[in-house]
């Protein structure tokens, strides 16, 4: 009878354990959605509060160099203007062109986004939150950059916010060709994570570059030589810039080389980003 | 009582609000990037010095948001919160004099004992793979020192709100931010 009773108690609770589980992975995108968007608007707050108190300081303390700055930037505007008269002229002579070649177009928009948090609510990975989701067309896969190159890419989005894993992350590949002098090299760029050292203190992780694998071991490659990616596996399109190589060495089989790879974007000082939306329908159609 | 009810509900509200926004937006400690675990010691107060129902309450909305701020699948951190109620509420509070030294030890006990569930969930999802054990057992320990401090600190915020908002008195209290217990 005891027997009896232990089972149908033992049955009842897998029942329950399997009831809730498969309950929590249905309901929880929409808790994650509803969660992240009530968090959102404090992030914002806590982005633009120290940029709000900037601005109200440099009012106070410095006019003359404010004034300076703003010459310095309507200067830059100038140069932009005109910049941007000929890529109106380029983007129509290529949209002519893709036209009389039958082709779709395929520029991504660039949608703003600032960083509300880094590495979400408990940390696991080397990623940031961005303040725009679903609604601004931002979804997983899409790439973000900033204006010194390739950041990573959208693992997850609701209707206002969306998860970025940085390049840097242990768990991040890109597709990337190494500019040598004489030829491209392609391969494949990893988050160099963290150390995992045999010995000492478990807290003392450096934090390590980025390592790019399976590189022609024939083709000569030296420190300095620029990191793009290579478009291979449609995640991320070519010629984003990635890093610049430190170093260079033949991989264990001696089969490749292997290169090491410091990223052009500062991930500790990143405020604003950008990522790359598909163009919409009516866009690509034209 | 149905206006002191709202009040806690109210209290709590806030608590768990500024420990969701507070985690969130607080930068990872360290190398190993733990992040302050201040709805585990919102929800470590409640189950160790409030009554019943304000504890489980607290565990399921602290458990809830932890879920929707972080990575891990499956209801996790839920599950974790509200079974770390019930060994707080039925098996430790027993045991300990009531205070704020005892939620600090509770949270730097439970802090680990969440890392390591949510890596276990990472791990069964195939998204923990790239997690070192080095990385983990770094984790463990300064989560453990930060769950202490983030338990301390919101017990104290979370007692001096109450004890503000007339939720507890001062003759249950032995002092009035129950530094000392009852």
């Amino acid at each position: 009878m005891k027997r009896r009773t232990a089972i149908l108690a033992g049955a009842a609770a897998a029942a329950a354990a399997a009831g809730y589980f498969a309950a929590a992975s249905a309901l929880g995108p929409s808790l994650r959605g509803v969660v992240r968007e009530a968090n959102a608007p404090y992030g914002r707050a806590a982005e633009e509060a120290p940029g709000w108190f900037a601005r109200q300081w440099a009012g106070f303390s410095g006019g003359a160099a404010a004034a300076r700055e703003r010459d310095g930037l309507r200067a830059e505007l100038d140069a932009a203007r005109a910049s941007l008269l000929e890529l109106d002229a380029l983007r129509a002579e290529n949209a002519e062109l893709r036209t009389a070649l039958g082709l779709a177009a395929s520029r991504p928009r660039l949608v703003p986004a600032e960083v509300l948090s880094e590495g979400g609510g408990a940390g696991w990975w080397r990623s940031i939150r961005l303040s725009r989701g679903r609604d601004a067309g931002i979804a997983p896969g899409c790439p973000v950059i900033c204006p010194e190159g390739l950041v990573g890419r959208v693992v997850s989005a609701t209707a206002t916010t969306a998860d970025v894993l940085l390049l840097c992350d242990a768990a991040s590949q890109v597709a990337c060709v190494v500019q040598g002098r004489a030829g491209g090299a392609r391969g494949v760029l990893r988050g160099g994570g963290v150390s995992r050292p045999d010995s000492g203190l478990d807290l003392l992780h450096v934090v390590e570059p980025l390592a790019a694998d399976y590189l022609g071991k024939d083709l000569e490659l030296r420190p300095g030589d620029r990191v793009l990616t290579s478009g291979l596996g449609d995640v991320y399109p070519a010629g984003i810039p990635v890093g610049v190589v430190t170093s260079v060495a033949p991989d264990s089989t001696h089969l490749f080389q292997r290169a090491e790879v410091a990223p052009f974007a500062d991930f500790a000082s990143l405020r604003l980003v950008f990522a790359l939306v598909p163009p919409a329908p009516e866009e690509a159609g034209q | 009582m149905r206006g002191r009810a709202w009040s806690t509900l109210l209290v709590m509200f806030v608590g768990v609000a500024l420990a969701a926004a507070l985690q969130e937006l607080c930068p990872p400690l360290g190398a190993v990037r733990v992040k302050p675990p201040l709805l585990l010691g919102a929800a470590v107060y409640y189950a160790m010095r409030r009554e019943a129902v304000w504890g489980a309450l607290a565990a399921l909305w602290c458990g809830a948001v932890e879920n929707g701020l972080g990575p891990v699948p499956g209801g996790v951190p839920l599950l974790f919160f509200a079974l770390a109620w019930a060994l707080c509420f039925h098996a430790v509070r027993p045991q300990v004099e009531e205070g704020a030294r005892s939620c600090a030890l509770a949270g730097a006990a439970l802090a680990p004992a969440l890392q390591l569930a949510d890596w276990a969930a990472l791990r069964v999802s195939g998204a923990g793979a790239a997690v070192p054990l080095s990385f983990l057992a770094g984790r463990l320990l300064v989560s453990a020192l930060a769950g202490g401090l983030a338990a301390f600190a919101a017990g104290l915020f979370l007692r001096g709100l109450d004890w503000i908002s007339a939720n507890v008195g001062l003759e249950e209290e032995g002092d009035a931010f129950g530094w000392t217990g009852d």
